[in-house]
C-alpha cells in the first residue's frame, strides 16, 4: 500500500461508503465506545489538561532541536550496536529494506503494526522479490488474508469486516473450519502465525518513540506480536518516521499517558518493549541484527513551516473517534492510510494538493478533533488553513467556482443590484417552491441539487425585513404624530 | 551509518529549522514543571502496593501476595493450579534466594518437568524448550501501581522467550520494587542508562496482563500471541 489507496473522486469513495450499513454502523459503534472508555479515563486523570500540555511542550521541544535529537538518536542507537539507515524517500526506505533481506536471503518476514511500512509500500516491494510477508497483527492478518484490503482505522483497522465475513475469508483462504467466535477465530490466528514467528527471517516493526539519549526504540502493543517479531527472528528492522523521537525515558511516562488513553480508552497497553540495540552476545534469543531506518518521505518539507504542528502527532486516532466526519464517511471516505481529522492534513502534506485536496473539506470544522488531540494539535485550524492554500495559493479552485464568486462580490457590493437581486431571487424560488419548502424536482437540479438533496430550505420572501422595517418606522413615526 | 546521507539527511532538518548546523548541545527539557510528579506525592508505600492490588483486580490480573519463605511454595502451588506441565525459568540468582532448585527437584511426581534457560546451549535449544514449555517464569525489576504492569528485562539468564512464548506466565515480584507510576520507573531506567549504558538491557518489556486483542467486532478476546494465563506473585 502507499498513502493513497484509493483514487477514485472522494464523492465516488464517499458514496460507497455512505451506501455500506455495516462498515457505517461498525465505525459509529467503534466511536462510542472508544469515546466513552476515553472519557472515563480521562475523567479521572486529576489534571488531563497540564498532561496535553506537558506532551505538546515535549513535542514541540523535539521538533524545534529536531536535528539534535535525530542525530543523536542515530548516534546512541549505533553506540547499542544498531545499524541506522536514513532514508529520504519510501523509495530509498524499501530498497535498503530489500538489501539487507537479500544479504540474509531472507525468505519471509514476520510483521507487527507499522502504519510507516504501509506509507512506503514495504508490503509490495517484499513480495515483488519473492519475499513472504505475514502481517500478525490480528487486523493487519485478516485485511492481508482479504486480498489487502484496505485499512479503515489507524488503531483497529480491520472494523469494517463482520465476524461472519472474517470466517467467510478464513474458510475460503485458508481452509478454517471453525466458526464464526471471534475467540475461535483468534486461536486459529494464534496457532498459524507462532510457526511462522519462529521459523522468520526477518521481523519488522515500526516504532511508537525513539528515544535519543540512549537510541532505544519502543513498541507499544495488545497482542505481543511487537514482542514476538522483535525477539523471534535473527534479524530485526524497526523502521521510524523521523519526527516520533523523544529525549529521554522520561518522557515517555508523559507519552504513554496520553497515547493509550487516547487512543483504545485504556491506562496502558499490553506490551510496552524499549529496545536497545540487538541482542548482547551471549543472550540466547533476540535478534542478532537490528536495523533502524530512519524516514523522512517528506516530512522534511514540514519541519519549521505553517503545518509544523502536525509533527507533533503521536498517531493515537482520538481525532478520528470522535470526528463527525469520519463518523459518516468511515476510514475508506479518505483513501488515504492516515484517514480522519489528522489525515486530511497530513494525507496532502505528504501527496500533495492535487492529489489529496479534497480531503482538507472533509470536516465540519467543529474542531472536536483539536480539543481530543492529546498533543493539542490545532487540527480543525490546520484544515482551514489547507482550505485557504487550496483556494488562494494553489489557484486549485474550479473556474465555476471562480466565476460563482466573482459575481456574488460584484452583487454583494453593489446595493441597486443586491436590493433587486435578492427580490429575484426570492422570485425565482416561489417558482420553484411548494407550501414555503422548494419543491421535490428541485433535487434534480444540477448544482442546486446538491444542497437540496441535504438540505431542507426554506423560501425567500419578497417582502425582506428592510421592507417591513421600513412600514413598521414609518407607521411609528405616523402614530407618534 | 552512513555519513555522507547522515550529513544531508540532518542538513536538510537543520536548513527547514533555519540554521546552517546542527547544534552540540540542547537544554535539557524541564520535566519537573509537568503535572506528572505531582500524582500518589504523599502516598505511602503500602497504599501503593494496595493500589497495584487493586489494578490487578480491575484487569483481571491474578496476583498473590506471599512471603520470602513461602515463594517456592507459592509458585508450586500455582504451577499446580494452572495444571503443571513442563516449566521454564531463568538461570537467575533468584532461584537459588528463593530455594526455587531445590522446591523443583521436589516434585516427583511428574506433574510438572522444570528446564532452565541456559544461554550457552545456543538459540535453538533454548526456544525450542521455551516453545514447548506450558509455563515461564521472570523475576521483573519493578512494579507499576497506577497500571498493575510489571517491568522485565531480558539478558544472558533470562531470554524473552521465557515470558512470552508459554501460555502461562508467573511473574516474582518484591512489593518494594513497586512504584507509583510511570514517572518513578522511567527516571530509574534514565538513571540506570547513564550510569552503564554498556551494560543496558537489550530489550525492556512492560507486562500490564495476559495479551489480548479486539479486533474482530471490538470483542474482547486473551491470548493472541502472547501468554492467555498471567500471575503476579508480590512478595513482602
Amino acid at each position: 500500500m502507499s498513502i493513497l489507496y484509493d483514487e477514485r473522486p472522494f464523492k465516488d469513495r464517499v458514496e460507497e461508503c455512505l451506501a455500506n450499513d455495516f462498515k457505517q454502523k461498525a465505525i459509529e459503534t467503534a466511536q462510542n465506545v472508544f469515546y466513552q472508555k476515553r472519557q472515563t479515563l480521562v475523567d479521572q486523570v486529576p489534571d488531563w489538561e497540564a498532561f496535553r500540555t506537558e506532551a505538546a511542550g515535549i513535542r514541540d521541544h523535539v521538533l524545534e532541536n529536531l536535528d539534535y535529537y535525530v542525530n543523536q538518536f542515530a548516534i546512541n542507537a549505533e553506540k547499542a550496536g544498531a545499524k541506522v539507515y536514513f532514508a529520504d524517500t519510501d523509495a530509498e526506505a524499501t530498497t535498503y529494506a530489500l538489501q539487507i533481506a537479500r544479504e540474509k536471503e531472507a525468505k519471509m518476514v514476520v510483521k507487527s503494526k507499522t502504519i510507516l511500512s504501509e506509507e512506503i509500500g514495504l508490503n509490495q516491494a517484499f513480495e515483488k522479490a519473492g519475499i513472504e510477508v505475514n502481517e500478525t497483527d490480528l487486523a493487519e492478518f485478516i485485511l492481508q488474508t482479504a486480498d489487502n484490503n484496505p485499512p479503515s482505522h489507524i488503531v483497529v483497522p480491520a472494523l469494517h469486516f463482520a465476524r461472519k465475513e472474517i470466517r467467510q475469508i478464513f474458510h475460503d483462504k485458508l481452509g478454517y473450519e471453525g466458526t464464526e467466535d471471534p475467540e475461535e477465530m483468534t486461536r486459529f490466528v494464534r496457532h498459524r502465525i507462532r510457526e511462522r514467528f519462529l521459523n522468520a527471517d526477518i521481523g519488522v516493526t515500526g516504532c511508537n518513540f525513539g528515544v535519543a539519549e540512549s537510541g532505544t526504540i519502543t513498541i507499544v502493543s495488545n497482542e505481543g506480536n511487537g514482542r514476538m517479531a522483535s525477539s523471534m527472528p535473527k534479524t530485526h528492522i524497526a523502521f521510524v518516521g523521523m519526527e516520533r523521537l523523544v529525549p529521554d525515558f522520561e518522557a515517555l511516562d508523559v507519552m504513554m499517558e496520553l497515547l493509550i488513553r487516547s487512543s483504545v480508552g485504556a491506562k496502558i497497553s499490553n506490551y510496552f518493549s524499549l529496545i536497545t540495540g540487538p541482542a548482547k552476545p551471549g543472550e540466547a534469543d533476540g535478534p542478532e541484527e537490528l536495523h533502524i531506518i530512519i524516514v523522512d518521505n517528506g516530512r522534511s518539507n514540514i519541519v519549521g513551516g505553517e503545518f509544523d504542528e502536525m509533527l507533533r502527532c503521536i498517531r493515537c486516532g482520538a481525532c478520528m473517534n470522535i470526528c463527525p466526519v469520519y463518523r459518516h464517511i468511515t476510514g475508506h471516505g479518505y483513501g488515504s492510510i492516515y484517514p480522519g481529522p489528522m489525515g486530511a492534513v497530513l494525507t496532502p502534506l505528504l501527496v500533495g494538493y492535487d492529489k489529496a485536496g479534497d480531503l482538507p473539506y472533509a470536516s465540519t470544522l467543529c474542531g472536536a478533533c483539536t480539543d481530543h488531540c492529546p498533543v493539542k494539535i490545532p487540527l480543525h485550524e490546520l484544515l482551514l488553513k489547507h482550505r485557504v492554500n487550496i483556494a488562494d495559493k494553489a489557484q486549485l479552485r474550479p473556474p465555476v467556482e471562480n466565476l460563482i464568486f466573482k459575481t456574488a462580490a460584484t452583487v454583494f457590493g453593489n446595493a441597486f443590484l443586491f436590493d433587486n437581486g435578492t427580490k429575484l431571487g426570492a422570485l425565482g424560488m416561489k417558482l420553484m417552491s411548494k407550501d414555503g419548502q422548494m419543491s421535490e424536482w428541485t433535487k434534480n437540479l444540477p448544482v442546486l441539487g446538491g444542497w437540496m438533496k441535504s438540505k431542507e430550505m426554506g423560501v425567500l420572501k419578497t417582502k425582506k425585513f428592510r421592507d417591513v422595517y421600513a412600514e413598521y418606522a414609518a407607521n411609528k413615526k405616523k402614530e407618534g404624530k | 551509518m552512513d555519513e555522507v546521507k547522515r550529513l544531508a539527511f540532518l542538513g536538510r532538518i537543520s536548513n527547514a529549522l533555519g540554521r546552517t548546523e546542527v547544534p552540540t548541545t540542547v537544554e535539557a527539557y524541564p520535566y519537573e514543571n509537568g503535572p506528572q510528579a505531582q500524582l500518589y506525592k504523599d502516598a505511602t508505600h503500602d497504599e501503593i502496593v494496595e493500589k497495584f492490588k487493586i489494578e490487578c483486580d480491575k484487569v483481571g490480573t491474578k496476583y498473590i501476595e506471599t512471603t520470602p519463605d513461602k515463594v517456592a511454595e507459592t509458585i508450586l502451588a500455582e504451577i499446580a493450579t494452572r495444571g503443571g506441565g513442563k516449566v521454564i525459568f531463568p538461570k537467575s540468582e533468584d532461584i537459588q534466594h528463593y530455594h526455587l532448585d531445590e522446591a523443583f527437584a521436589s516434585v516427583t511426581d511428574g506433574s510438572a518437568s522444570f528446564v532452565c534457560w541456559d544461554a550457552d546451549l545456543g538459540s535453538k535449544a533454548n526456544i525450542d524448550a521455551a516453545q514447548d514449555a506450558q509455563i515461564g517464569i521472570t523475576f521483573p525489576i519493578m512494579g507499576i501501581a497506577e497500571t498493575a504492569t510489571i517491568i522485565q528485562p531480558s539478558d544472558k539468564e533470562s531470554g524473552r522467550s521465557v515470558g512470552l512464548l508459554p501460555i502461562t506466565h508467573i511473574a516474582v515480584l518484591q512489593k518494594s520494587n513497586i512504584v507509583p507510576r510511570m514517572t518513578q520507573s522511567m527516571v530509574t531506567l534514565k538513571k540506570m542508562y547513564q550510569d552503564n549504558p554498556a551494560d543496558f538491557p537489550s530489550n525492556i518489556v512492560h507486562i500490564s496482563g495476559p495479551s489480548n486483542t479486539a479486533d474482530i467486532e471490538l470483542v474482547r478476546v486473551v491470548g493472541v500471541h502472547g501468554p492467555i494465563n498471567v500471575t503476579f506473585i508480590l512478595v513482602d
